[in-house]
């Protein structure tokens, strides 16, 4: 995979639950997120490295992931394999390992980068849109995306964060760009009113985008 | 140049299934296979007839009910496998016909192969947690027909077959026959000592893209046919999520990609084997 | 009671599912979908369903067709707590919306299914796909807008509804006629809840959690 510095990939709410397992794309990459016992999220590679199988397919038990095709389970942090149901009286083998990115969680948002980059995670200015409203995804890209939204009168505010106002309520949108011709858009306002005003506005918005292209 | 997408001899100068023979009861019958259009029917004398999509005639063949076509032009395939159980008296012999799974063949025959996920899979039926661990079994090939055997394979389940009322411990034996014909022999409920044979057969539609049918020879006189064929659907429906959602679609033969345990001796033997034969098609060569 | 069904067919589930739930014994009467085409055979047209479509349920003498109108049925007659079709009229209103949604769903996303899974090859397979990844994007902008409101489900309430329940299967089995939900999070999150309820039952495509 490339080598990728940090970018935000899904709102730290969509891992609420304790036994979520949530896929994020990312650059052409699937990524499996989900959170250890002690509520660390993880972001690791849709792909058990037995057989390939996507680990959004599995199941949190005991909190290790176990991939739902030979019940093979892998360790929250490093991504090892610990169990291997079918020969349970062996130690798991040395170095079979989930490839892993690095996660941070900042404005209630998970961002994830390539181990391989050293950089820091984001230190973003505390902002007062952290009332998450919904992600939703626009069949745009790169520079196509970024003029629409600049035509819609939405300034890019820090890298992969844009500024405007949604419904009348003024809103964040973070970027990921899934693939080179599709974008999640993830959508804060400031406060409960706020963040269903900008959901009911957000369809318009989408459409917006996707037809003034 | 063959017409078809490949030039990969494990393919196209071998016999790969089309469907049921019963295909061509009322007419011409068109599918794809490697990729390319073949269209198959039976002339006014009865015989079989099969083209290429440049109108080239196929070698064509009717066996065990179903339709095999060689892709190749001049190609002298080696005889098609045997299968004895399909004419052995006493057992029933139930088409399950095909369901179309998004992945390659390979992987198709290698999950049909294996053992281990019974208890995650196919949980209640083949399988159950906590009896997870695959004992150690024998795996064998047989030069002359260079086909694959893995014996003494046994399991615990809960449900082996759908006239099963208890759990039992099912004897297995496994045979792979081509890249994309497999056979499992397993424990009779009805007729303890005898085993119950179901074929896998792979029509390789493209590289990433197949349909898998699969014939039974069972010892069985309780369920009907519709019940035996809503019980190995079922069993199929179960793993279609889990070979969609495999990535790659095609079987990584190189290094680097997947795992394998001492437990996945079958599939390992498998994967050495297509090695060996220098399959391209639907592998990561 | 009797339902005609096969263990493939998303519409049978729903049934299977309800009866489930609802802790209703029912005798399954298995139908050769595939390959037999058995419900379009004679003997099924004439006696159990002139539009030759399963699931059909009989109670007592009555026979009932089509996978919604069999969920109204069970829910009406046999859920006294009124958790599945609740008995007030906004809820029944927003309710038949669904129902209806089911019904274009399983034209779409199930005719894909079909075509790619079960070889039926005569079905317009791109435009069914046009089709269900249109309706997905109206429940997922559905589906967001309830659950940044703090809701689950598609009709406001505590618990899912035969509402839910009509539209699950086929979304959720999207992937196999080559619909991946990829773009449309808040379904996915839909999926995911329906899937985490304690009385949930799966079926081949459908993982259940809890082994």
């Amino acid at each position: 995979m490339a080598a990728m510095s940090w970018q935000p990939v899904l709102p730290s709410q969509a891992l609420r639950r304790a036994d979520d397992i949530v896929a994020g794309f990312i650059n052409g990459e699937e990524l499996a997120l989900w959170r250890s016992v002690d509520g660390v999220a993880q972001a690791w590679e849709n792909r058990c490295p037995h057989r390939g199988t996507r680990l959004t397919l599995g199941r949190i038990l005991g909190g290790r992931l176990s991939c739902a095709y030979h019940g093979w389970e892998f360790e929250a942090g490093t991504g090892s394999c610990s169990h291997i149901p079918a020969q349970p009286q062996q130690p798991a083998p040395q170095g079979v390992c989930v490839k892993t990115w690095r996660v941070a969680e900042v404005q209630g948002m998970v961002w994830v980068s390539s181990r391989a980059i050293d950089a820091a995670a984001p230190a973003l200015a505390a902002r007062a849109e952290q009332q998450f409203c919904r992600s939703l995804s626009v069949r745009l890209a790169g520079e196509a995306l970024q003029q629409r939204l600049r035509a819609l009168g939405f300034a890019e505010s820090e890298p992969c964060i844009w500024r405007g106002e949604l419904g009348g309520v003024p809103a964040i949108l973070y970027l990921t760009e899934a693939k080179t011709d599709w974008t999640m858009l993830h959508l804060f306002t400031s406060t409960a009113d706020q963040a269903i005003v900008a959901t009911q506005a957000s369809r318009r918005l989408r459409d917006a985008i996707e037809e003034g292209a | 140049m063959s017409g078809f997408n490949t030039i990969d001899p494990n393919m196209l100068d071998d016999w790969l299934t089309v469907g049921p023979a019963t295909r061509v009861d009322h007419g011409a019958y068109e599918t794809k296979l490697l990729g390319s259009r073949v269209r198959l029917w039976r002339d006014d004398a009865g015989q079989l007839q099969a083209r290429a999509a440049d109108g080239r005639a196929l070698q064509v063949q009717q066996r065990y009910g179903y339709l095999w076509i060689c892709a190749s032009e001049g190609a002298q395939p080696k005889p098609l496998f045997d299968f004895p159980e399909f004419d052995e008296p006493g057992r029933r012999i139930v088409d399950c016909d095909g369901i179309g799974v998004n992945v390659s063949g390979l992987r198709m025959v290698e999950n049909f192969l294996d053992m281990a996920h019974f208890p995650y899979v196919h949980s209640h039926y083949l399988g159950e947690v906590p009896h997870t661990e695959v004992a150690p079994y024998q795996v064998s090939i047989d030069e002359e027909a260079d086909e694959i055997w893995a014996t003494e394979c046994r399991f615990y389940q809960p449900r082996t077959s759908g006239s099963a009322t208890e759990g039992v411990e099912a004897h297995y034996r496994y045979r792979v026959m081509q890249p994309m014909t497999a056979m499992l022999y397993k424990t009779s409920v009805p007729r303890p000592g005898a085993q119950d044979a179901i074929g896998l057969f792979v029509q390789p539609v493209d590289e990433e893209h197949i349909i898998a049918y699969c014939l039974l020879a069972y010892f069985e006189d309780t369920l009907s046919d519709t019940e035996l064929i809503a019980f190995q659907h079922t069993i199929f429906g179960q793993d279609k999520p889990i070979l969609e959602n495999q990535r790659p679609k095609k079987m990584p033969l190189v290094a680097g990609y997947e795992t394998p345990t001492r437990c996945d001796a079958m599939s390992g033997a498998y994967r050495r084997w297509l090695k060996k034969r220098g399959i391209s098609y639907g592998a990561i060569s | 009671m009797k339902l005609y069904d096969y263990e493939l067919s998303g519409n049978c589930w729903k049934v299977r599912y309800l009866l489930n739930a609802l802790g209703q014994a029912c005798e399954r009467h298995p139908i050769n979908f595939h390959p037999g085409r058995e419900h379009k055979s004679a003997w099924f047209i004439e006696q159990v369903n002139p539009l030759g479509q399963i699931p059909v349920l009989e109670d007592g003498g009555f026979l009932l067709r089509d996978a919604q109108a069999i969920l109204v049925y069970l829910a009406s007659a046999y859920d006294a707590s009124g958790r599945w079709y609740p008995a007030n009229a906004r809820a029944r209103g927003d309710i038949q919306l669904w129902l209806a949604m089911a019904e274009d769903i399983t034209r779409s996303a199930s005719a894909a299914r079909l075509h790619d899974g079960f070889g039926f090859v005569h079905i317009d397979v791109q435009a069914a796909r046009r089709s269900a990844r249109a309706l997905f994007r109206q429940l997922d902008d559905h589906l967001a807008e309830q659950q940044v409101q703090g809701r689950r489900w598609l009709v406001a309430g505590e618990q899912s509804t035969i509402a839910d329940l009509a539209c699950f299967p086929y979304v959720a089995l999207a992937p196999e006629g080559g619909i991946p939900l990829d773009e449309w999070p808040a379904l996915r999150h839909w999926v995911w809840d329906f899937r985490h309820q304690p009385e949930f039952i799966g079926m081949p495509g459908i993982l259940t959690p809890a082994l």
